[in-house]
């Protein structure tokens, strides 16, 4: 609870550090940077809230031994992985919810007092979205259930929270990467495709959830886009989350 | 008597874990086969290390056997009706320390699906009961050892469970709080509950079983009714009563010119507990 604080403040603070350093007259290109710059935070703290959220749910109570009197209650391993999974998820949606707020209410200030300033409208490739933000935060919501999910699947596998935490971390990095690697191996040699078939499978491309540019001008967004992202989402987070429950349903306490 | 329920019943259970080095194993139960009969208190009694809270594992599901089997009224620790007539008390209370007493009740008793209303009542009931009145709105993480084992007592009876597996009971607990757990135990068996009691102390617990079962590196000793373990666990064994101080010295001198040894003291089922594990140890250093 007390990190999910600081990395609140972190965000909201660098966000004004952001407003303030925008002082110096950048146009209405600013707009863009501030808007960049609060996805930026959103997506890199809301993945280090996840991944820790979930280490801390579902290994930290295997590691205090507060397991033990929950599982011999009549809970089976599979609900109280769901439900873990659930208040980690809830905690990550808190955190990107009160992120996207800060964001817009900055952007809201700016735009005012850019508008103010010049006296006339934004040129409309610049202007923000402010739909296109929300829908920004809940696609990052989808990709942060996924990487909860892929942490909940090392957790239960973990016998140490460091390594659970390593192993979140390494999931959301190559998760990111995915997409430049896939490109990378479909130009090298053929003999690679089966294993660089199977694990571009197996890996999400989490950078498919960056909907960033759908926040500005007056670009509309794609529905069958978001509703393709949300299905993509389930079935990955699914598939990790059944595969932590195998793992944890054959694990000794 | 062979259509009587038994409340526990383990049948041939063994668990093994593997050791870091490939292939070899350590074997913590060892065909451990016993039954428990309804409303009764049973002891399972070994030295440290002997395989009772991984028995205990077992029992729950929390730890599957290797071989063999465990059944609670007859159904798999894997099924949640079993666990649910189960209430358990652990060998190392860690409980959600952000919680307060109140809460971590709450949140057991939502586990077991009971109703709010009642919930309410019992949680208050169980904490008073147990002592923790004054403490039950303050953070876990602030309780004392003894304050948390109550608090699993009171955690392992919420559900109203028909059997309770205590894992050393009276560990952590002063020496009025240990005689509380005997009086507690006893009140439970009024009640029609079944007690299965994990322990290593032995005085306290010789006059509140009905049975106890001695283990020593997985295996069961010995079992059996107290007094029938005491009385023919040593034949050679006799008690004198009811002569004076002249004739029991005859008796004595006579048993010395036989040939015979006569030593003091009476047999109890601390001597017998000793006697057993180091005749094991000792055959075990034998083979
Ligand atoms: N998870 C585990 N992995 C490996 N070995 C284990 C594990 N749990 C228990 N053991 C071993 O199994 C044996 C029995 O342990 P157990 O905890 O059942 O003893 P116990 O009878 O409860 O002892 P105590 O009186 O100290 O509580 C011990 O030798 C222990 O080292
Ligand atoms: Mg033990």
């Amino acid at each position: 609870m007390r990190l999910f604080l600081l990395l609140l403040v972190t965000g909201v603070v660098s966000l004004a550090g952001g407003l303030y350093f925008q002082e110096f007259n950048l146009g209405s290109g600013e707009l863009r940077f501030i808007a960049d710059f609060g996805f930026g935070a959103m997506t890199l703290f809301g993945s280090i809230v996840a991944v820790v959220a979930t280490v801390q749910l579902i290994f930290g109570e295997i590691e205090h031994r507060t397991v033990l009197p929950i599982l011999a209650k009549p809970v089976s391993r599979g609900e109280f992985l769901l439900g873990k999974l659930i208040g980690a998820w809830g905690t990550v949606c808190c955190f990107v919810g009160m992120l996207a707020l800060a964001l817009i209410l900055a952007l809201w200030i700016r735009e005012s007092q850019i508008i103010a300033r010049s006296g006339s409208e934004i040129a409309s490739e610049d202007s923000i979205n402010y739909l296109g933000v929300l829908l920004f935060a809940a696609m990052q919501c989808m990709r942060l259930m996924v990487l909860a999910c892929i942490t909940a699947f090392f957790s239960s596998y973990a016998s140490s929270s460091m390594f659970a935490v390593f192993m979140g971390f390494f999931a959301w990095i190559i998760g990111q990467l995915r997409g430049v690697l896939v490109e990378q191996w479909n130009q090298g040699e053929a003999s690679l495709f089966s294993v660089s078939g199977f694990l571009s499978l197996i890996v999400p491309d989490l950078r498919l959830f960056d909907l960033g540019a759908a926040a500005f001008g007056a670009s509309s967004f794609d529905g069958g886009q978001v509703v393709g992202l949300v299905l993509y989402a389930g079935v990955y987070a699914t598939l990790y989350g059944c595969l932590a429950a195998l793992v944890l349903k054959n694990r000794e306490f | 008597m062979a259509n009587e329920v038994q409340a526990i019943e383990l049948e041939g259970l063994t668990k093994d874990f593997s050791l870091a080095e490939r292939g070899k194993y350590l074997r913590a139960v060892d065909h451990l086969t016993l039954s428990i009969r309804e409303n009764s208190v049973y002891g399972l009694l070994g030295p440290n290390g002997s395989g009772k809270s991984t028995t205990i594992r077992m029992l729950l599901g929390l730890s599957k056997p290797s071989a063999g089997s465990a059944s609670i009224f007859g159904l798999s620790p894997d099924s949640r009706e079993a666990r649910s007539r189960i209430g358990y008390l652990p060998d190392a209370p860690y409980y959600h320390s952000f919680l307060s007493g109140r809460e971590l009740m709450r949140f057991f008793g939502t586990l077991l699906g009971i109703k709010k209303r009642l919930l309410e009542e019992r949680i208050v009931e169980l904490l008073v009961r147990f002592g923790l009145e004054d403490a039950m709105d303050r953070k876990v993480g602030t309780y004392s050892k003894g304050m948390l084992q109550r608090l699993g007592f009171a955690q392992a009876l919420v559900g109203d469970p028909d059997i309770l597996i205590l894992d050393e009971p009276t560990a952590g607990v002063d020496p009025v709080g240990a005689a509380e757990v005997g009086e507690f135990v006893v009140s439970l068996k009024k009640q029609g509950k079944t007690v299965l009691l994990c322990s290593h102390l032995l005085t306290q617990v010789q006059d509140l079983c009905d049975h106890v079962g001695i283990l020593n590196r997985g295996r069961l000793l010995a079992h059996g009714k107290i007094e029938d373990l005491l009385g023919d666990g040593d034949d050679s064994a006799l008690e004198l009563d009811g002569l004076d101080e002249r004739e029991r010295q005859e008796v004595v001198s006579f048993a010395r010119e036989r040939g015979g040894r006569v030593r003091p003291g009476r047999n109890d089922l601390e001597d017998l507990f000793r006697r057993l594990v180091r005749e094991d140890s000792n055959q075990e250093e034998g083979e």
